[in-house]
């Protein structure tokens, strides 16, 4: 089963997530810190992570920098209610992100992207 | 699954129970009519035979007795007669014909050959069959000439049958006479004498029980009068008419059926008994002799008793046949309906929210599998809307929050405003600068806090008002602001108007303090 690493300090985020994806034929891990998130790196690598920008102690740059230095070939999709251009994003971490969603966008939208890069079984 | 009245599953029972058991009662009813009309057509042609034979029995005994006095009254013409030749005479009819009880002979005295003298004699059968009784019909008490059978014969001058009557004395049995007038000569004008044959009608009984045939079945004989010759109450014969009988029994039928054989119809009928309430089918004929009528009568219900048992065995079957079946249809509808209870139960879950309660798979690939699949499908479209408008409460919530933490985060003294530059918002910069909180700020006139400085200004918030209408921004605009204190502080002044679409919605000013002169330096 495809294992989805899930990078949000909103619980409730990370639960309707959880939700979303389970049914979907994804196993899936939701942490809320980077910390937390780079146990998971070397004890489950993930298929696919999916983090925030926003975290406690560090953001989802240096998420994205730490486990690309890991995982150099897992697909990272960017999710966040900060509102950037998305030119500007994708330019900025070209190679290193997969995608850029905002947390406004649909969930089924969501979902497609989440497919595109790690279709489940 | 509870079992209701109102379930389909009891309706479709109902409705083919009661469709299945009206065609069949339809069918049962008419299977019936044509069983009973067939038994019904047997058992008239049984009794249309037996009455024939019984006619034909009557008729063989009947007609040969007066056939017998006839040949006798032929064979004494022109014979000298005595009483000793009329006695051999009586007894050799009598041997010679076993169902004549009794024959008798009488004479008148001045007849054309002058007889000369009465003669009269009667010998019948004793109770000893082999022996004869024989009394002299001249004796005091007899006096034959003075009787009604003889007299009747003489002036009619033909055959004449008597009614049934009880032989007192002499057999002490029923039995009824024929007589015929003696001519002594074919072309006398009156008769010279009389001879009968009485026939006793025990005979008459053994052939009614020959002709039975069934356990109902009986023969009814009556004569000319109506007088009852046999029926199977031996106490009604002689003492009662077929009028009487009619009477006692409640059943005017029988008198119609006199009237047809005296006007010598025979036919059948049908009737119910009144007095016991049986349905009797009769047919009826007359005899050719004697002008005595032939019943012969059986009870309908004995011929149907059997047809009835089994009509009671069919019915009794049809109805087990259709409690079982309806018994297979509450079964199978309920177990075809079965998933439908779940999908009810399921949108009572999925109508409290309940959007992961369980929907069983479907198990046949029929309308309530569609239905199953279909009921699947909308519940996880449902489960699909309400994760997504979480999601999007959730992204605004957070949006809304991030935004709020930006303005929160700016270091000069915001003020939101609306279109008439009444305070909606404040971030905790005017809070901690001149001390206003929100309750403090909120919905009052930015004038009562700030005041325009700028050469020309009046103080007043008309050039602020005219820039907002307008959609322009100030910038650097000199003010001062009131601290809740009292003390006033000089602010440069921004004004940027808030902007929906096209349609300017408010207006959002920032106050930036104003260094002492000397910090510059």
């Amino acid at each position: 089963m495809p294992h989805i690493l899930l990078i949000d300090d909103e619980s409730s985020i990370r639960e309707l997530l959880q939700e979303m994806l389970v049914p979907q034929g994804y196993r899936v891990t939701g942490v809320e810190s980077a910390l937390e998130a780079s146990a998971v790196f070397s004890a489950d690598p993930p298929d696919l992570i999916i983090t925030d920008l926003q975290l406690e102690e560090t953001d989802g740059f240096a998420v994205i920098d730490q486990a690309k230095a890991v995982l150099p070939d897992t697909p990272i999709i960017l999710l966040t209610g900060v509102l950037f251009d998305r030119a500007v994003i994708m330019n900025l971490h070209e190679g290193k992100i997969a995608a850029y969603l905002e947390k406004t966008t649909p969930l089924q939208e969501i979902l497609a992207e989440i497919r595109r890069h790690l279709p489940s079984n | 699954m509870r079992l209701s009245v109102h379930s389909l599953a009891v309706r479709l029972a109902s409705f083919i129970l009661v469709l299945s058991g009206v065609a069949l009662l339809v069918l049962t009813e008419i299977n019936r009519r044509a069983v009973e009309r067939i038994l019904s057509d047997q058992a008239e042609v049984q009794a249309a035979m037996a009455i024939s034979a019984v006619v034909d029995g009557v008729d063989g005994v009947v007609g040969s007795a007066e056939r017998l006095v006839r040949f006798v009254a032929r064979d004494l013409e022109g014979r000298a007669l005595d009483q000793t030749v009329i006695e051999k005479t009586a007894r050799n009819a009598i041997l010679d014909n076993p169902n004549i009880f009794g024959f008798a002979l009488a004479f008148e005295p001045d007849g054309p050959e002058a007889i000369g003298e009465r003669l009269g004699v009667y010998v019948h059968r004793s109770n000893n069959v082999s022996q004869f009784v024989t009394r002299d019909l001249r004796e005091p008490g007899q006096a034959y000439w003075e009787q009604d059978w003889y007299r009747e014969v003489l002036d009619k001058q033909q055959a004449v049958w008597s009614e049934p009557y009880f032989d007192r004395g002499s057999g002490d049995r029923d039995v009824v006479r024929v007589s015929i007038p003696f001519f002594r000569h074919e072309d006398d004008d009156r008769p010279s004498g009389a001879i009968s044959a009485v026939i006793e009608l025990d005979w008459l009984r053994r052939l009614a029980n020959g002709n039975e045939f069934s356990d109902t079945s009986h023969v009814i004989i009556f004569s000319r009068s109506g007088r009852l010759i046999l029926h199977p109450k031996a106490t009604y014969v002689i003492a009662e008419t077929i009028e009487t009988l009619a009477d006692k029994t409640m059943a005017p039928e029988l008198t119609s059926i006199r009237q047809s054989i005296i006007a010598r119809r025979q036919g059948s009928l049908d009737y119910v008994e009144g007095l016991t309430g049986r349905r009797m089918h009769v047919s009826y004929k007359p005899a050719r002799t004697a002008g005595w009528g032939v019943i012969v009568g059986y009870e309908e219900a004995e011929f149907l008793q059997n047809q009835r048992a089994f009509r009671g065995i069919a019915l009794a079957f049809l109805g087990a046949t259709l409690l079982i079946l309806s018994g297979i249809v509450i079964g199978v509808t309920r177990v075809a309906l079965r998933p439908l209870a779940r999908l009810a139960e399921a949108a009572g879950e999925i109508g409290r929210q309940n959007l992961d309660c369980e929907i069983p798979p479907p198990v046949r690939d029929d309308e309530v599998g569609h239905l199953t699949r279909a009921f699947t499908m909308m519940r996880d479209a449902l489960k699909m809307q309400h994760q997504e408008r979480r999601w999007a409460a959730l992204g605004i919530e957070h949006q809304l929050r991030y935004n709020n933490l930006i303005i929160d985060s700016i270091g000069e003294l915001v003020f939101v405003l609306t279109k008439a530059l009444n305070i909606t918002r404040i971030n905790p910069a005017v809070t901690h600068t001149v001390g206003y909180t929100e309750s403090d700020a909120i919905r009052l006139p930015l004038r009562k806090l700030v005041t325009l400085t700028e050469a020309g200004d009046t103080g007043g918030m008309d050039r602020l008002l005219e820039a907002a209408k307008a959609d322009r921004s100030l910038h650097n605009v000199a003010a001062t602001i009131t601290a809740k204190d009292g003390t006033v502080l000089p602010m440069r002044l921004t004004l940027v108007p808030i902007r929906d679409g096209k349609r300017v919605v408010g207006a959002v000013v920032t106050l930036r303090g104003v260094p002492p002169p000397d910090s510059s330096l």
